[in-house]
């Protein structure tokens, strides 16, 4: 009688790992010629190495995206103003970067207005009737007096060298009405074009939502410079 | 041997009340405290929150100029009146030993 042989027996009944041969008798894995249980362990490890690539796609995408803005996350800063200088990816997002360099020119708002991407209520361009769109800073005024920007003692600083304000520190501002309201003050939003290009507006503090208005890095601004721009900047409405 | 506390009188920045939720938003504030009697000084402290130093310390790195240099730099959990109350009277007790007098 013809023996039935293990190579010759119909492929699904080993890749189970165990069966019964033609005979009746049970096959456990152990049983299997070396042949066709290489062939079951290759195509489990493809199966595997495959799962593992797909599951750390994504994954790894994601992580590299979170390194990037990780470092936000202990050195934050947000930079946003006319002709703001961009040069590093930070930001207090977590979100992805739209471009390979973090940072994204947004065509809809002031010319040469430039932040970390999505932040939310980062950039939002305003309408030439200023309307409220999400987005935008507001400056704080004592309730009943008009909105200043002149900067309080210490609230900016001077490089002890060369005289010059320090791009580190400036008058605050926040990015939505409602952190001003809740510090005592009544909210002016800002008119983001009336922001001399030499400022910028970077985060601050542990308050995600805090920013200070602060002279653009590589300006060099006297303290009288300083104020007389921060004079320029409107507010709508 | 305990030290005597030394007496002193601790300042906030003018308008600190009504501006304390700003000033705890930026994360520092510059306070001065004046010590009298035998030891008597004057010094300028800086209130920092961590976070707002760390911000500090990278921005001055990176687009100031290589060095962050700061004097009596105080770092605490909040720069709220009640942090820098406490801050200051810790460095009393301790004599306000290691800060740069005025």
């Amino acid at each position: 009688m013809r023996r039935s042989s293990a190579w010759t027996r119909p492929r699904t009944r080993w890749i189970t790992g165990g069966s019964t041969d033609v005979r009746g008798h049970h096959q456990s894995a152990s049983d299997l010629r070396p042949p066709v249980w290489s062939a079951v362990v290759l195509v489990a490890f493809a199966v595997w190495i495959s799962l593992g690539v797909l599951a750390a796609g994504p994954a790894g995408a994601a992580t590299t995206r979170s390194h990037h803005y990780g470092a936000a996350d202990t050195g934050t800063q947000q930079i946003v103003g006319a002709a703001a200088r961009v040069d590093r990816p930070v930001g207090r997002s977590a979100a992805p970067p739209a471009a390979a360099s973090g940072y994204v020119y947004d065509d809809t708002a002031q010319p040469a207005l430039r932040s970390a991407p999505p932040v939310a209520g980062f950039l939002a361009p305003q309408t030439p009737g200023g309307e409220c769109e999400p987005g935008g800073f507001w400056r704080g005024s004592r309730p009943g007096q008009p909105v200043s920007f002149e900067p309080m003692p210490n609230e900016y600083r001077v490089d002890a060298t060369t005289g010059f304000v320090k791009p580190t520190h400036g008058v605050s501002v926040f990015d939505n009405p409602e952190s001003v309201v809740s510090k005592g003050f009544e909210p002016h939003r800002i008119d983001l074009t009336s922001i001399p290009s030499d400022l910028q507006i970077i985060q601050r503090g542990n308050d995600p939502h805090h920013y200070e208005i602060t002279p653009r890095s590589g300006t060099s601004l006297l303290p009288e410079e300083y104020a007389a721009l921060l004079r320029r900047i409107r507010t709508l409405g | 041997m305990a030290m005597d506390t030394p007496a002193y009188t601790l300042r906030f920045p003018k308008d600190y009340d009504t501006d304390e939720e700003i000033w705890k938003a930026k994360g520092y504030a510059v306070v001065e405290v004046e010590v009298s009697g035998p030891v008597a000084a004057r010094y300028s402290l800086t209130i920092y929150h961590p976070v707002r130093l760390a911000q500090d310390i990278e921005t001055e790195l990176a687009e100031v100029g290589a060095v962050f240099a700061e004097p009596n730099v105080v770092v605490v959990t909040a720069v709220g009146r009640d942090e820098i109350e406490q801050a200051v009277e810790v460095l009393a007790r301790r004599g306000f030993r290691g800060l740069a007098p005025e």
